[in-house]
């Protein structure tokens, strides 16, 4: 009885080259969908919708060929007078998720001026708990993602100080597991996804020192599987946007050379549309902006040459880190 | 276009009048057929509500449009009792399309807050929600909105109703499960509500705590034996024993049962438990409460008996030796801690030669080809030199021998290979820490 790893094979005539051009215009489609429907059934994450597309842009330099007013003017319309916060679209409800993905879009065209940033920061503020975790929104659900979320919106504002830091790295802490990987909450699954939101926080907050750094690479190299993809919890299938939770987590561990990085190179490459353009899940699949900007960043760390360098703690590019002075720690 | 309208409101009504008159309705789904044929395109079958696909994206922008123009509004007027009607209508039907809406869910918690649309309902729209999209996080986050509230309303001696409440979310979160495999969400649903029961009623010193909890684990053999690449699933069980160490009750009818299993691997005999601990284990020189010696026994019953049985009928799968390395790593830090111990691992890969294109975890570590010294590098400590450190180290070593034989197959090999090199690079758990 044979009985196979769940992987994929990947197809022969995949793609090895990376098609750039036919992604920019991908991204310059996206934004324009003819289809209202389809338009509208992803309002619901139209910011970090637009942050995905932007920054996948912005990595390969072609930030300008798309609007910059329309887009600031779009993030202006979506803070709430009332919080502060900002939401995925006009007219839906505040979330740090997007409060996140608008700053991040805002530090990239260097416009942190168009929304008011002291009302961010009372908005995030206001969502701590007395246990250290943060809130989504008014309505109380609690996620290590959140606590990313604060901390990193803080970080590029240059406002951490505005929380109580240590308890909300007890908080992360109290997330992590016996294999040193991290869940959503107390109690939960070690998840690659969430293995970066911590790693992520703890870079910010510069607490890399909590987790064992070692047994937690161990960890994320074991999700690379046959086909050089990395899949995001045990015998789980690969997928592009795992790609970048755990090789950016291992990039701030500083253990990127424990995984096999060519066999990597060669799953992200076969995951690309050739005709559409972008980046899907796994080969075959439709490609969409959010693959598309994790197969980007990926391929970054990766040491490509026609992609910017990428911070792996933002997912932003290292040149509006470095320009805002950003302070992180990487190991 | 206002006959389309009223066509719109009519199947709105409709759902909405179905949710409100059948308590036990079981399922939603988008059922596909393309084709408008002139009849109503809801349907409702032994307790089942389905809606055909060719109205949806219709019925959904019409109700998109309607819910934020009522909301836009509503926030100038504060008007929402005298609409909460025409509201929660657009709502059930946008939430049961598109659970993935925050602000749908939002507008609902603020009806919910005016007191205008009553619990159980919501109990109901999540759950057909769920049945169709069963890995909604929005859905989930909004039925632990709900759940707290019902939680609040029960009195704190009120175990009774707690528990009632309980198996109503053990019966949503299985189907979800059921639904989709590895669904973090439901297993997090279902975690967070037994956390939140425990610290409710804070009966963990009560018989009806650990009930609780062996039942919950049983129920999780079940689950793991039908669903043994889940991952989430033996997650889920790690939780469940983790929560036999809030308790000190005495559960010597379960725990006796599992000595007797026990000791046919350990060769030991004991006429209770603690004694049985103290052969393992030795004397302990701090006071060894109750809920350390039911955790250990648990632990070793699920590693020389259920994984036994898994690893039999259920070889290659990473989840099974995942589970393995749980129940290793959880003897090794309460040994340390029955004898208050540090438990010092020096995790080292520098033995393991690194090149640029493999992954770490396919070098090849020559392990299986070093003759270990015979001798300690140090003195070793009083867990180290227990029996139970020696049996473990015994049966670790011959079951990745077992399972690296040829006649294993491909995947259960290299499974066994990579156990042991995560015992003796992560786990620091080798042979030269003992004498054998």
């Amino acid at each position: 009885m044979a009985i196979p790893i769940k992987d994929i094979k990947l197809p022969e005539d995949s793609p090895k080259e990376l098609l750039l051009d036919k992604h920019v215009e991908f991204i310059k489609r996206y934004g324009k969908s003819d289809d209202d429907y389809e338009f509208g059934m992803s309002d619901y994450l139209r910011m970090s919708g637009m942050y995905w597309g932007l920054t996948a842009l912005e990595l390969v330099d072609k930030l300008h060929i798309l609007p910059e007013n329309d887009v600031i003017d779009f993030i202006k319309r979506c803070q709430d007078p009332e919080t502060g916060g900002i939401s995925a679209c006009i007219d839906h409800d505040p979330h740090l998720l997007y409060t996140l993905s608008a700053v991040q879009i805002l530090c990239m065209y260097d416009r942190l001026d168009a929304v008011d940033a002291s009302a961010v920061v009372n908005y995030v503020t206001s969502l701590q708990l007395p246990d250290g975790s943060f809130t989504g929104d008014k309505w109380g659900e609690v996620d290590t993602r959140f606590s990313f979320c604060a901390v990193a919106t803080l970080a590029l504002l240059n406002r951490l100080d505005a929380i109580d830091v240590e308890k909300a790295v007890s908080f992360v802490e109290s997330c992590k597991n016996f294999d040193e990987g991290f869940g959503s909450r107390p109690f939960s699954e070690s998840h690659a996804g969430m293995v970066y939101c911590c790693l992520g926080f703890l870079s910010i907050t510069g607490r890399l020192d909590i987790v064992d750094r070692d047994t937690l690479a161990w960890w994320l190299c074991e999700r690379q599987l046959p086909s050089g993809g990395l899949n995001g919890r045990p015998e789980k299938l690969p997928d592009v946007c795992y790609s970048w939770w755990v090789l950016s987590s291992l990039t701030m561990l500083g253990r990127l050379h424990w995984i096999s990085a060519p066999a990597l190179k060669r799953f992200i490459l076969a995951c690309q549309d050739v005709e559409t353009g972008g980046f899907s899940d796994r080969p075959g699949d439709v490609a969409d902006p959010y693959h598309t900007v994790f197969g980007f960043a990926a391929l970054s760390l990766l040491g490509f040459d026609s992609i910017k360098p990428v911070n792996p703690t933002f997912c932003m590019p290292q040149h509006v880190i470095d320009k805002l002075k950003i302070k992180h720690q990487l190991l | 276009m206002e006959e389309d309208n009223a066509m719109y409101e009519k199947i709105l009504i409709d759902i909405k009048n179905l949710i409100r008159s059948d308590p036990n309705l079981k399922d939603f789904c988008i059922v596909p057929i393309n084709e408008n044929k002139n009849k109503s395109p809801v349907l409702y079958e032994e307790h089942n509500l389905g809606l055909e696909l060719w109205c949806v994206k219709y019925v959904y922008a019409y109700l998109y449009k309607q819910l934020f123009k009522l909301r836009r509004l509503l926030s100038k007027n504060r008007l929402i009792q005298q609409k909460s009607e025409e509201i929660d209508k657009y709502l059930i039907s946008a939430l049961l399309i598109h659970p993935e809406v925050a602000t749908f869910w939002n507008m609902r918690r603020e009806l919910v807050e005016y007191g205008v649309i009553n619990l159980d309902i919501e109990l109901l729209l999540t759950k057909l929600v769920l049945s169709n999209k069963s890995k909604s996080n929005e859905a989930f986050a909004y039925r632990k909105w709900i759940v707290s509230k019902l939680m609040k309303g029960i009195y704190k001696h009120d175990v009774v109703s707690t528990l009632a409440l309980l198996n109503q979310e053990f019966t949503v979160t299985e189907m979800a499960a059921q639904n989709s495999p590895n669904n973090y969400h439901a297993w997090n649903h279902r975690m967070w509500c037994l956390q939140s029961a425990f610290v409710k009623h804070d009966f963990a010193d009560t018989p009806m705590y650990l009930n609780l909890v062996f039942e919950q684990l049983d129920f999780s053999i079940r689950w793991i034996q039908s669903h043994i690449s889940e991952h989430a699933g033996f997650h889920y069980r790690q939780y469940l024993l983790k929560c036999v160490l809030n308790s000190c009750c005495s559960v010597s009818e379960r725990t006796g049962k599992i000595r007797c299993l026990l000791e046919t691997f350990a060769h030991i005999k004991a006429c209770d438990d603690e004694g049985f601990v103290q052969q393992l284990l030795g004397r302990s020189s701090t006071c060894v409460n109750r809920s350390m010696v039911n955790f250990i026994l648990l632990l070793l019953e699920d590693l020389f008996y259920f994984m036994d049985q898994l690893n039999e009928l259920f070889p290659g799968h990473e989840a099974v030796w995942y589970h393995r390395r749980f129940l290793i790593f959880h003897i090794l830090q309460i040994a340390h801690e029955y004898h208050n111990v540090v438990w010092f691992r020096n995790v080292n890969v520098s033995g393991l030669m690194l090149n640029s294109n493999d992954n770490i975890i396919n070098v090849d570590s020559g392990l299986s080809d070093t003759k270990y010294p015979k001798l300690p590098k140090y003195e070793l400590d009083a867990v180290e030199s227990s029996y139970l450190y020696k049996i473990l180290l015994k049966f670790e070593f011959e079951h990745i021998q077992g399972n690296s034989l040829s006649k294993c197959i491909d995947a259960q090999r290299e499974l066994a290979r990579r156990h042991e090199k995560w015992l003796h690079f992560i786990l620091c758990f080798n042979k030269s820490n003992s004498f054998i």
